[in-house]
């Protein structure tokens, strides 16, 4: 399974925000089995937000 | 590797997952551990809407949403 062109706008705005905020995005994986996209981004050590955005083929 | 996920804190997991970028297993678990009943938000679509999350965002980080 590859990445949709519709999974790809989603997740530069996804990035972007996380940047605008300066959040270090720690993780991308598309899980090439599920079609899902998982993101994690956060400080280093300190309290982290886990962010999973899916988005489903 | 095959580690047992299940004895893991969410913070050793979510650790052991940043270590371990290949372990897609430690991955779907780390985020089959999530709020079921979270509230899920829809993509952005125009400039507002990003505004409009990324204030929703900026509030979870400061602990206020």
């Amino acid at each position: 399974m590859l990445p949709t062109t519709e999974q790809a706008l989603p997740c530069v705005r996804v990035c972007q925000m996380l940047s605008n905020l300066y959040k270090d995005i720690r993780l991308f994986r598309f899980d090439d089995k599920t079609g899902q996209v998982y993101i994690l981004a956060g400080d280093q050590g300190g309290r982290i937000m886990s962010i999973s955005k899916v988005y489903s083929q | 590797m095959n580690q047992n996920y299940e004895q893991m804190s969410f913070t050793e997991l979510r650790a052991y997952v940043g270590e371990n970028r290949e372990d897609i297993e430690a991955l779907r678990f780390l985020m089959s551990k999530r709020d079921p009943n979270s509230k899920g938000y829809p993509m952005p679509v125009t400039e507002a809407d990003m505004q409009a999350q990324m204030e929703i965002i900026r509030r979870k980080i400061n602990g206020k949403l």
